[in-house]
């Protein structure tokens, strides 16, 4: 619901078409405009970002060893991971690709950009004013999340976490939409994709079954359960079957506290009882979604409370951005509480319930070890969740001149906050695209320390085709200076 | 009761022109920034950047990436060149792109300069050694050989790149 009065009438025919109309009008047009003006932001910096060293060129040298079909048949049998699929789409785009690495790598980014802010769009359905007036809010959150910039200030060479956001947002809008058949397949299909692309795909399955408990039916009860069978079948199949196993604590640094241990503290720490590392590392990641604080497991902002040591800029720009949207979702969380007992949802209300359920979903898979980018998938539906959230507190705001002029000073300073972090995201862009670069000038010197020189023929051809890419062919922009950048770098 | 069997009928939404506004404004004037940055750097006009102006500027600001490029370019490492005060400092206005990494204190840009050959000369060597050793950079000289450095005349040579 968006404000105002409900009113509720029996009719069994209702099922899949409560929610508003779905009659485009000028207001949905403007919100597309925007949404172009926001990638074409983003994809400035993204096409100025070279493919990287370490997991961009080296993960491709592997890609011209093998075809297709060995090579995903060869990643089913890895240890630890199990992602045949990455390596299928990777594969896909190198060959689609034909020697235009970096037009076909770097292009492919802005797509899939340009794909989850239509996503984003779609399923926030803007069709007045007010719906369009927290659009630009709704996208300020969804790419100033920190949760977020992982998955544009790098690409191994395909961003697989973005992957993940395309295939849980896109699994969002087939299962709000109306009931077709094609919607039945189409989920299967998603789900499967993403899931044998990388774990966090799992989360697909999540999506599909939180709308479907609230009242969606874009997708049939035969096809939850098909699609809970293939979530059951991917277990048996990891562990039972292929025996891949998950990773360990061994396996990478992570947070912990106050700071980031390597693995050997970590097994110090935690070698006997290692649930209790696991649930430390689910509830921080579900906190740094809905606080921005711990990040990556580390309660850096706390640690500085506690030693009265100033904030840095970012930190406090992220404190205030983070605690007014979570503080307006909380609120829209308990207003829609008396709808919720009597199990009455509309698309609001789902998109809301289902952030909460990605939000639980994404910080269980996180158990292993903390990272923010790996909370994306619920950093997407908190954007979500917020804008319907704020849209409901603009509508249902009292009419008294002072309570709405407090309001309007708290959604500025929301709007505002939320804006300085996407710009945020951009100077960490172009900033990694500066530093890929470095990388590349000083490729001997790297590879040297890696003890990775290429001996194979096509491995040094491409290694120079990309070096030149990099440096020669698409040299990047100049570094940003100023003081106003002290408010941007760190977020 | 399921949401099978309701249906719910809105009524629009109140408006608030100023809540509207508030919300709004911040996030599409940050976008509206940003495209306008977008378009500056596009035409060529470069805002809240330094750009290189020749390859010791690059190497100066310690751009590998960039003074890499202006060597594949044609841009001589051991030519003199006259470079901005933000730069490197205001008393240093004409380098070589080789003294400019030293002064930016990049061993990596060093050694870059080196595998291209450009550090061949061992008189032009020794000299990057005694600039090094009057900058302290410890590690540009063990690079290019701490031995040469005992030979420097401290102060030297910096001083004579300062009066140029």
């Amino acid at each position: 619901m968006i404000a105002g009065e409900v009113r509720l009438k029996a009719n069994p025919a209702a099922d899949a078409s409560i929610g508003r109309s779905e009659a485009t009008s000028p207001w949905t047009l403007a919100a597309y405009a925007y949404g172009l003006f926001v990638v074409l932001g983003l994809a400035y910096v993204l096409l100025d970002m070279p493919i990287q060293v370490a997991d961009g060129y080296t993960n491709m040298i592997g890609l011209g060893q093998r075809s297709l079909l060995d090579g995903v048949y060869g990643e089913f049998f890895q240890r630890s991971y199990l992602r045949p699929l990455l390596w299928g789409q990777q594969h896909v785009v190198y060959t689609l690709a034909n020697g235009r690495y970096f037009e076909w790598f770097r292009g492919w980014h802005v797509v899939q950009v340009l794909l989850l802010v239509v996503l984003f769009i779609r399923l926030q359905r803007p069709r007045s004013i007010v719906d369009v007036a927290v659009l630009p809010l709704g996208l300020a959150i969804l790419l100033g999340m920190h949760t977020f910039i992982g998955t544009v200030v790098e690409a191994f060479p395909i961003n697989t976490f973005m992957t993940i956001l395309l295939c849980t947002a896109g699994a969002a809008d087939i299962a709000l939409g109306p009931p077709k058949w094609w919607r039945d397949l189409a989920a299967l299909v998603l789900f499967v994709f993403a899931a044998l692309t990388v774990e966090s795909g799992l989360l697909v399955w999540v999506v599909f079954v939180a709308a479907w408990l609230t009242g969606a039916r874009g997708v049939s009860k035969g096809a939850i359960v098909t699609l809970t069978v293939l979530f059951a079948g991917y277990f048996v199949l990891r562990f039972g079957v292929l025996d891949v196993g998950s990773p360990g604590l061994i396996e990478r640094s992570s947070g912990y506290g106050f700071r980031s241990r390597d693995p050997q503290e970590l097994i110090a720490l935690f070698g006997a009882d290692p649930w209790r590392f696991y649930s430390y590392n689910v509830v921080s990641s579900i906190l740094s979604v809905l606080w921005s604080e711990p990040r990556a497991g580390v309660w850096d902002l706390t640690e500085r409370l506690v030693d009265h040591v100033m904030f840095s800029r970012p930190m406090m720009v992220n404190m205030v951005a983070s605690t007014l949207a979570t503080g307006v979702l909380i609120r829209d969380v308990w207003m829609r509480r008396r709808r919720w007992r009597v199990r009455l949802f509309e698309r609001a209300d789902r998109i809301v319930l289902i952030f909460a359920a990605v939000l639980v979903a994404n910080g269980a898979l996180s158990y292993g070890y903390t990272k923010d980018v790996m909370m994306s998938p619920a950093g997407v539906f908190y954007a979500l969740a917020v804008t319907v959230a704020t849209r409901e507190l603009i509508g249902q705001a009292p009419r008294a001149a002072a309570v709405t002029i407090v309001l309007a000073m708290l959604m500025a300073a929301m709007s505002a906050a939320w804006a300085v972090r996407a710009v945020a995201v951009h100077v960490a862009v172009r900033q990694s695209g500066m530093a890929v670069r470095e990388q590349w000038a000083y490729l001997d010197q790297w590879l040297e320390t890696q003890q990775n020189s290429a001996s194979d023929p096509a491995a040094l051809a491409l290694q120079r085709q990309l070096q030149d890419d990099a440096i020669v062919r698409h040299p990047g922009k100049p570094a940003l200076t100023g003081d106003w950048m002290t408010w941007l770098e760190g977020q | 009761m399921t949401s099978t069997d309701v249906s719910i009928i809105e009524t629009p939404p109140r408006r608030s022109t100023l809540l509207i506004a508030a919300t709004a404004a911040p996030a599409i004037l940050a976008t509206m920034l940003v495209l306008v940055f977008v378009a500056f750097e596009s035409s060529g006009t470069m805002v809240f950047a330094i750009e290189p102006a020749n390859v010791a500027e690059a190497a100066g600001l310690g751009l590998g990436g960039e003074t890499l490029r202006r060597v594949r370019m044609g841009e001589d490492a051991t030519a003199r060149l006259s470079v901005r005060p933000e730069i490197i400092s205001s008393s240093v206005k004409s380098v070589t792109a080789l003294e400019a990494a030293v002064f930016a204190r990049q061993v990596e840009l060093i050694r870059m300069f080196d595998r291209h050959g450009s550090i061949a000369d061992p008189t032009l060597r020794r000299h990057l050694v005694c600039l090094a050793a009057d900058l302290d950079v410890r590690d540009i000289v063990e690079y290019l050989g701490a031995a040469d450095a005992a030979t420097c005349f401290p102060g030297a040579t910096r001083a004579a790149i300062v009066q140029r």
